[in-house]
């Protein structure tokens, strides 16, 4: 499985880069692509079918317009948990990484402390005392989030910090956070799209998670929300499976496209973007 | 019949940059118990061969020639009989010691792995097999040694270590790619004295690649220079020592310590574009006007082979 | 002139106690501009930490260290950049140096921003300086990894030249260079401190090389710099 991945790494990019690229303008025009409002009502309980691609819910609204518009929310907890957190994280890496001694032990510390709060129980709880919404959500999510970025971050700044071109530019004199923006950080790029990438998937799923509790946002219908309510109101019971797999799978799909996306990333060196294989003999 | 024939050889790997043009139409012949030091500056395309020959070149490499080693072409044989061959009838030994060696493995089971993969044997036999080649390469307490790991090792043991594992299967052939690379004076005396004498008692033939001439001096044979991507002489060594004909060859040797360091003058050409006329000619001091107009074939001199209009 | 006076440097690992290790015990020795100071020992005796303590880049656990008779650890900022421009260091792996991903041109222009050039001087200065260490124009467009080691070590070096520093310390610039390289680059070197008057902390563990390029040498051996008489 490693071996099909290595010689088609090319193929699966394409596959994330085309899914990803797919789901976010499902999200950014679905007044258009959604062929109802959210309010609007129809009968209930309906099956799959031409007018109503996925049906309707138990009080007639249209289920494929709820999944186009559901896209919106859980794409923006997701991305917008994933640039904070990581804007954080690398902030908190950069500095802990260049500057070793008693700023990383305080940086690494924080970081520990952060570590050891429980995170879902924290939103669940908070969610019980204050009204639950996304805004909410996001917030937590993007204070607690960051830790393994930082980490990661981190230990490559301290890896690139070692390297000759940092001492020399210390030689010739150029500030502390010249090299940190100008030279460290090109360097670490290739490591912080991926870490967003899995920071946007954990959210994600997160949201997910809770909404399906029934934690979530209720005036906002994301995915998570869909599948929580086909639970409560019925779609479970009688076996109304395009409730509740459409949401699921594209959860999983979009997941899934940003982890295929990460490959191009992959770095084997320092300043190398491609990996030199050892192929058999070809003539 | 000579142990390693390499007829009119090509390599040229396509990259982003446009087609780089290793190793243009490279002939080489080594007979049984001989060296050839193949002598040439980073980059002109001598480890290339060495990795032709091995065929451990990149997906991104078209290969053209023939490699025959005892009658058999090696560019024709499949992955299963070429990986047979490498590290027992071929061996080698590549540049930078503590980067070839594992480091969560101890010294002696890396030393013992020939002995494990060509001939099926055990662990322990193996490691009694390491132990046995450790004290051959004159290690003191070869029994403490094969316990011990790459880390707890220098630079300089870990490579005569390399050495006794290359060639614990007596190959026919080494292969030393830059063996002496990045080591200070007196251990490249000691790896050069050790590979010369494993390689007596082996009775193999051996292929040093070094851009080092006073390391190529001590072991070998012969000499080919080689200068972007071809030979541009071939010459018994002390021949080449006592005079040079190539004025690269000349101008290597002006390099050296012992002769003053004079530089050449100018930087060795691109290997993707094409340049008219000799290679050598814009850093040469006796280039005439046929020089930046033709190519020089290889010209046979004596017993030697010189690429240079002023042997014609 | 750089002066080091009763120079040390210790090197502490290990726990719970630490092991002290003492790598440089009372250095005292005065540097020129002009000449060229050989220094000659066993790796990891020390000269690496020498050099940086010289170029400003590591302080000594005691002992000072003097740039015109200034010490360099009271420098207040307008001294310590004039300090800073003046003693520059090279190092040894010709690839280490420079930003891999950057673009060489964009290496070179980092310096002369630095330095407050003005835009339409610093196409001028980086021409002067790229045949000043003899590569052409065509290089400004590559990328490091795309450069052999002796036309790395040059741009590295152009880089310093920009700063027009009074004073190179160079760390075994020439050890990871083929032989015909080296002598180019000895060369080069050579001539620079014949047209600007540099002076060199020349570190290497060839004697070959040093006898070529100094003028004094020094050995350092057990911590211990010995300076060989002249003649």
């Amino acid at each position: 499985m490693k071996d099909l991945i290595f010689q088609r790494k090319k193929y699966f990019i394409r596959i994330g880069g085309f899914l990803f690229i797919l789901f976010l303008l499902v999200a950014i025009f679905a007044n258009f692509i959604a062929p109802f409002q959210l309010k609007d009502r129809f009968d209930p309980f309906l099956p799959l079918g031409l007018k109503h691609l996925l049906g309707t819910n138990d009080i007639g609204n249209d289920l494929f317009t709820e999944f186009i518009y559901g896209s919106r929310i859980t794409l923006l907890v997701g991305l917008l948990t994933g640039v904070f957190s990581v804007s954080i994280g690398v902030l908190i890496g950069l500095f802990a990484g260049y500057h070793g001694g008693f700023i990383d032990e305080l940086l690494m510390g924080i970081t520990d402390v952060i570590l050891m709060i429980p995170r879902i129980p924290l939103i669940i709880v908070l969610s019980a005392f204050l009204r639950p919404s996304v805004g909410l959500m996001i917030l937590v999510m993007s204070i607690l989030w960051w830790t393994s970025t930082a980490r990661v971050i981190r230990s490559r700044t301290m890896q690139i910090r070692s390297m000759g071109f940092v001492e020399s530019a210390r030689c010739l004199g150029f500030s502390g956070w010249h090299i940190l923006f100008y030279e460290i950080l090109p360097n670490i790029v290739m490591i912080i799209i991926p870490e967003f990438l899995i920071t946007v998937a954990s959210a994600m799923i997160s949201e997910a998670s809770l909404s399906f509790l029934g934690l979530g946002d209720p005036s906002l219908k994301s995915w998570g929300m869909m599948i929580h309510h086909a639970f409560q109101r019925g779609g479970f019971l009688n076996g109304m499976w395009w409730w509740y797999i459409p949401p699921g799978m594209s959860i999983t799909l979009f997941v899934l496209s940003m982890v295929f996306l990460s490959f191009a990333f992959e770095e084997t060196e320092i300043g190398m973007g491609e990996e030199v294989a050892i192929a058999p003999f070809n003539r | 019949m000579p142990l390693l024939t390499v007829e009119r050889l090509n390599v040229v790997f396509t990259t982003h940059q446009g087609r780089v043009k290793a190793v243009k139409n490279v002939s080489i012949t080594i007979l049984h118990q001989e060296t050839l030091a193949l002598i040439g500056e980073t980059g002109c395309g001598k480890s290339v061969i060495a990795q032709s020959i091995l065929r451990l070149l990149p997906g991104n490499a078209q290969i053209n020639g023939r490699i025959l080693f005892q009658g058999r072409d090696l560019l024709l044989v499949d992955e299963k009989t070429m990986a047979s061959i490498r590290g027992k009838e071929i061996a080698i030994i590549f540049q930078n010691p503590s980067l070839a060696l594992n480091p969560v493995y101890s010294i002696g089971w890396q030393v013992g792995e020939p002995f494990r993969i060509h001939q099926g044997v055990d662990r322990n036999q193996s490691i009694q097999e390491s132990v046995r080649l450790l004290s051959y390469m004159k290690f003191d307490k070869p029994e403490s040694a094969v316990k011990m790991y790459p880390f707890e090792f220098s630079g300089g043991m870990n490579q005569r270590v390399l050495i006794a594992s290359a060639l614990a299967l007596h190959p026919n052939l080494i292969i030393a790619d830059e063996p002496t690379q990045g080591l200070d004076r007196t251990l490249i005396k000691q790896i050069i004295e050790q590979l010369d004498r494993a390689r007596k008692i082996h009775s193999s033939s051996m292929l040093l690649i070094t851009h080092d001439l006073t390391v190529a001096r001590s072991i070998s044979d012969w000499i080919m220079v080689m200068y972007a991507g071809e030979i541009v002489e071939q010459v018994p060594t002390l021949d080449f020592f006592q005079s040079p004909f190539h004025p690269y060859s000349q101008g290597l040797l002006r390099s050296l310590p012992e002769n003053g360091f004079h530089p050449i003058p100018g930087q060795s050409p691109s290997m993707i574009e094409d340049l008219q006329g000799c290679q050598f000619h814009p850093r040469c001091q006796w280039a005439r006007e046929q020089c930046h107009r033709e190519k020089p074939g290889l010209m046979s001199v004596n017993e030697r082979l010189v690429r240079c209009f002023l042997y014609d | 002139m750089i002066e080091l006076h009763k120079v040390t440097y210790e090197f502490s690992q290990g726990w719970p106690r630490k092991q002290h290790q003492i790598v440089l015990s009372n250095i005292s020795v005065k540097l020129y501009m002009g000449k060229t100071f050989g220094l000659m020992g066993h790796s990891g005796t020390g000269k690496t930490t020498l050099g940086k303590m010289v170029a400003g880049l590591i302080k000594p656990f005691s002992g000072t260290i003097f740039f015109h008779g200034k010490d360099i650890s009271r420098m207040k900022p307008p001294d310590w950049l004039f300090f800073r421009r003046n003693v520059q260091m090279l190092f040894q792996d010709p690839q280490g140096s420079l930003n891999p991903k950057k673009r060489i041109d964009a290496s070179l222009r980092d310096v002369l921003n630095i330095t407050k050039v003005p835009f339409n001087q610093q196409k001028e200065a980086i021409e002067d300086v790229l045949k000043t260490v003899g590569l052409s124009t065509d290089f400004l467009l590559r990328y490091p990894a795309q450069l052999s080691g002796g036309q790395n070590q040059r741009i590295s070096l152009a880089r310093i030249l920009l700063l027009k520093p009074e004073f190179i310390v160079l760390d075994e610039p020439t050890s990871a260079l083929d032989i015909s390289v080296q002598a180019q680059i000895l060369f080069l070197l050579r001539e620079l401190q014949k047209n600007h008057g540099l002076g060199y902390l020349f570190i290497s563990h060839d004697p070959e090389v040093i006898q070529y390029m100094s003028h004094t040498i020094g050995i350092l051996k057990n911590g211990n710099l010995d300076i060989v008489p002249e003649g």
